[in-house]
């Protein structure tokens, strides 16, 4: 190889220096906790030792929580295919009234901060739950009738009300796009309508439900902030045990064994499920979604699309609508006592500061956030797009996966990793306000990476060069050209950010200091708090955390283009 | 009076979509071994009464019968009609083999007799060896010929095309034109073919259904439909120009009209038209020739030459109507004319069997 081609190969200064942000911060703060937790797990004390292995098999007990981790995920998994499969289909192939509000709608659950819907679970169906109150009243009855917390029951509601939007917005939108001559081409030849959903839908339709299925499994494998509130005690996934090693019991070696385990699991998930990502674009006729819907016609259609989505609609919004009635009823008087006092310091409150504080915390990690998410994001969506097509390739399928990683990894093994391995110099954080955005840019930068790289991939080259020959310089045509192009994928991003980091709840919780809480551990820490106002705090801090990453939610949903950038 | 039913008979057919009517009382029967064209530009309803033959689409009003037999609320998987999509809608997870053996397997033929059937279609339509191939894997013109093959497998009484070349090149849908014409005839098959290109239907059709806004306009062999078409709409669409306004001066002993261009003697008349009628007519693009002498002659006219333009075999002469609001009128000339130069007055004989008549109330 000549040494032209071979310096052609390798990257530009510019290029270079565009790398070193977004890698260096995933060195930083990703892998090298990695490692430590690897090390801790493996090497305690500097050399090899099984030792720390020993407990997790000879306690059955730690076979008990990984055996209810996989168990509660395919039940859960199993439960959103069953309510979201129907849903899907009513969404790919019917046109009825309201059906783009409802389709936010159903999207909704899925965007909600875990300890947002433990609490909207609560209000609906827990001891002091909206349904016991009503039936308390209604039949003179003393004591709550519906005893679903802390049991495994309210554990599967909420992980199947969280992930059925995914089944619906991923089997639905690929269904949308199925071409329906298929079938109609499948029933000239004599096939009738169980055979051609047999022989035709089912197939086609089976790798695009494999990755939602893979998916949702993924997150209720790693559920967390669901287990800790509505299950108590009595319940524990390896994330839960996790975190109760670490914080509670203080016994780092085993927590870090366990979030190697939690490890291997999620990211060989997480790569089977790229993997199918990439056969789902494989070459089928694609027709575009307007096409194939229609009315709902016959008696029985309407009776199946609006009976599947009164269903769909109860359930996905009762919690939420519960949620929201409990805070301002709670204790008899409707009104916004429980409001008025988030912003009391009380004597012996668990916090040293006024609740609102965790409102102005959390603003403030999630500003900062969203700046940290900016630079990493921008940098990296740069370095992936690449000005050069020809190079872009090889690092582009190199880089973007590594990128998506931190997708893959359970946000409390993260809080972990930067317990044990941020708390010394040169990298003592443990003190600092900056590892709560830090942690929380982590989980969102991909997001904005995701929002930005279809973009900046599909902007014609020629753009810039126009500009450049009109007398543009290399700054003039960012800012004439490239920013008017990507501020609303930039504004998507930024919300994102926002609402991520706002919500962000399993890494927090281990690395938040007592005296800057932020809202969703404030949130936790109320419900763990004997008392009518405590509960009332709880519910009206989450819904004020509601509204934020609802408002969020919405600004996205109308500023994305089109379908692009989907999970 | 014991006339045999005809083989495939839709009758009084309507259908709207949403308020919108498609179709208005169609009415349309195809005889056993015929090939049918329904031809229209694009939204005159050809595909919805494709669909609704097909079993696809229910009519609003209306019946469909099969050899006698109402069949209007048999399900499309009960009729064993066969169908061509536009675009084929080949089932992209399934083997080339197994597109073609769908319909048997849907009909429980057993696998030794679907593996022979199977080969003896990959041989009809000349694709031996691809049976194992993924559809992806096919050319246009492969992916056609294998679509042709998964109809025709079940032997579907009646053979169904939509547009099943409009999405192919020019030479590639000429060379499967003539190759599909010659596969109905040699299968004795009858199909109903739809398409929006003329030149696809008169190359294929035994009879054309020409339909305009939900409605037949003309049914007519293609020949006669080329020749005599019966309507300005008709006209319009098989590409002529020459559509003009006349008015009846003669009816005897030879017609005569009065036409912008002049007086023209059509070789017949629509019956019930009468002296002083206002009618159009039209005059077919190579019914002229250059004038030979300079003596008067019937049917002669003199027009200004625009442009002139080769076409091959043929040279179009574009010219200047006499009345300047009309559009110019355009004649297809054997030879070359070279001699002639845009601007000058060109005298040309109008071959009174080029001048069409059409009904008055068009």
């Amino acid at each position: 190889m000549s040494t032209k081609r071979l310096s052609a190969l390798l990257p530009s200064p510019g290029l270079l220096a565009l790398a070193l942000i977004p890698l260096g911060f995933l060195t930083l703060f990703y892998f090298y906790p990695l490692f430590e937790i690897f090390k801790l797990s493996l090497f305690p004390g500097g050399r090899f030792a099984a030792d720390g292995l020993r407990p997790l098999l000879e306690k059955t007990y730690y076979l008990r929580v990984l055996w209810f981790t996989i168990w509660q995920a395919t039940v859960s998994t199993l439960g959103a295919l069953a309510l979201g499969l129907p849903a899907a289909y009513i969404f790919a192939r019917y046109r009825f009234p309201g059906k783009s509000l409802f389709r936010a709608l159903t999207t909704l659950p899925f965007v909600m901060p875990t300890v947002v819907v433990a609490t909207a679970f609560t209000a609906l169906l827990g001891p002091r739950g909206v349904l016991n109150e009503a039936l308390m009243q209604a039949f003179g009855l003393d004591a709550p009738p519906i005893a679903l917390q802390g049991t495994i029951w309210i554990i599967l509601l909420a992980h199947i009300f969280y992930n059925t939007s995914v089944i619906i917005r991923m089997v639905g939108g690929f269904w949308a796009n199925l071409d329906p001559r298929l079938g109609a081409a499948a029933a000239t030849l004599g096939a009738g309508p169980w055979a051609r959903f047999r022989h035709i839908t089912a197939p086609l339709l089976l790798p695009a439900i494999i990755a939602a299925s893979l998916l949702v499994f993924l997150f209720n494998f790693t559920s967390f902030g669901v287990i800790l509130i509505l299950g108590g005690p009595g319940f524990a996934t390896l994330e839960v045990e996790i975190y109760r090693s670490a914080v509670r019991l203080f016994n780092l070696p085993v927590a870090a064994v366990l979030a190697l385990v939690q490890m291997a699991f999620t990211l060989t998930l997480m790569a089977i499920y790229t993997r199918l990502q990439a056969r789902l674009t494989t070459r089928l006729d694609f027709r575009p979604g307007e096409h194939t819907q229609k009315w709902p016609r016959t008696l029985g259609e309407r009776i199946y699309v609006y009976g599947v989505l009164a269903i769909l609609g109860v359930f996905l919004l009762s919690p939420l609508a519960a949620l929201v009635w409990r805070s301002f009823s709670l204790g008899g008087e409707f009104g916004i006592q429980h409001y008025q006092n988030l912003f009391v310091n009380r004597t012996g409150s668990i916090f040293f500061v006024t609740p609102i504080e965790a409102v102005r915390n959390s603003l403030g990690f999630a500003a900062v956030t969203v700046l940290f998410s900016l630079l990493i994001g921008v940098s990296s969506a740069y370095l992936l797009a690449g000005n050069d097509r020809r190079k872009r390739g090889c690092l582009s399928s190199i880089l973007d996966p590594i990128f998506m990683l931190p997708l893959g990894t359970s946000a409390v093994t993260l809080g972990f990793g930067y317990i044990v391995a941020l708390d010394e110099p040169p990298l003592n954080l443990r003190t600092s306000l900056l590892i709560i955005p830090i942690a929380h840019t982590l989980i969102a930068f991909p997001f904005v990476l995701r929002a930005l790289l279809p973009i900046l991939r599909g902007m014609n080259p020629n753009l810039r060069e126009a500009a450049s020959s009109l007398g543009a310089s290399p700054r003039r045509v960012l800012r004439h050209v490239d920013l008017p192009i990507l501020a609303r994928a930039l504004v998507v991003g930024v919300i994102f950010a926002f609402t991520i980091s706002m919500g962000e709840f399993g890494a927090t919780l281990l690395i938040s200091r007592p005296q800057f809480p932020t809202l969703p551990v404030a949130i936790y820490r109320f419900l763990g708090q004997p008392g009518l106002s405590n509960y009332g705090q709880a519910l009206a801090l989450s819904v004020i955390l509601l509204l934020t990453t609802a408002v969020g939610f919405l600004a996205i949903e109308n500023l994305r283009y089109g379908d692009i950038g989907e999970f | 009076m014991n006339q045999p039913p005809p083989f495939l008979h839709a009758a009084g057919i309507d259908k709207a979509f949403d308020d919108t009517p498609v179709l208005r009382g169609i009415d349309l029967s195809i005889a056993q071994g015929e090939t049918v064209c329904l031809l229209g530009p694009s939204g005159c309803g050809k595909t919805t009464l494709l669909r609704i033959i097909a079993g696809l689409e229910q009519p609003d009003a209306g019946r469909v019968f099969f050899e006698g037999r109402d069949i209007t609320a048999t399900p499309a998987h009960r009729r064993d009609f066969g169908l061509m999509f536009q675009d084929y809608a080949l089932f992209p997870h399934l083997s080339v083999n197994d597109n073609i053996a769908f319909g048997l397997r849907m009909r429980g033929w057993s696998e030794s007799d679907i593996a022979a059937r199977v080969s003896e279609l990959l041989e009809l339509v000349e694709l031996e060896g691809y049976g194992g191939r993924k559809i992806y894997e096919l050319s246009g013109g492969q992916q056609q010929r294998v679509a042709l093959a998964r109809s025709l497998a079940p032997k579907p009484p009646l053979l169904m095309l939509d547009e099943p070349l409009g999405s192919l090149d020019r030479a590639l849908r000429d060379q499967l034109l003539s190759e599909l014409r010659r596969l109905l005839l040699q299968l004795r098959q009858t199909a109903l073919y739809v398409t929006h290109d003329q030149i696809e239907a008169f190359a294929v059709a035994d009879r054309v259904v020409l339909m305009n806004k939900g409605r037949i306009e003309q049914v007519a062999t293609p020949a006669e439909l080329y020749l005599k078409p019966a309507t300005p709409f008709a006209a319009k669409f098989l590409g002529f120009k020459n559509i003009l306004q006349a008015r009846v001066l003669e009816l005897t002993p030879t017609p005569v009209l009065r036409t912008p261009l002049g007086l023209l003697r059509p070789l017949s008349l629509p019956p019930g038209l009468s002296a002083g009628d206002t009618i159009t007519c039209v005059i077919r693009p190579e019914g002229a020739s250059l004038a030979a002498d300079a003596a008067s002659a019937p049917n002669r006219i003199q027009l200004r030459l625009q442009m002139r333009s080769f076409r091959g075999a043929r040279t179009l002469l574009r010219l200047e109507s006499p009345d300047p609001a009309s559009p110019p009128l355009e004649f297809a000339l054997p030879g070359l004319m070279t001699a002639l130069e845009p601007g000058e007055m060109v005298a040309l004989d109008i071959d009174p069997a080029a001048v069409v008549v059409f009904d008055i109330g068009y």
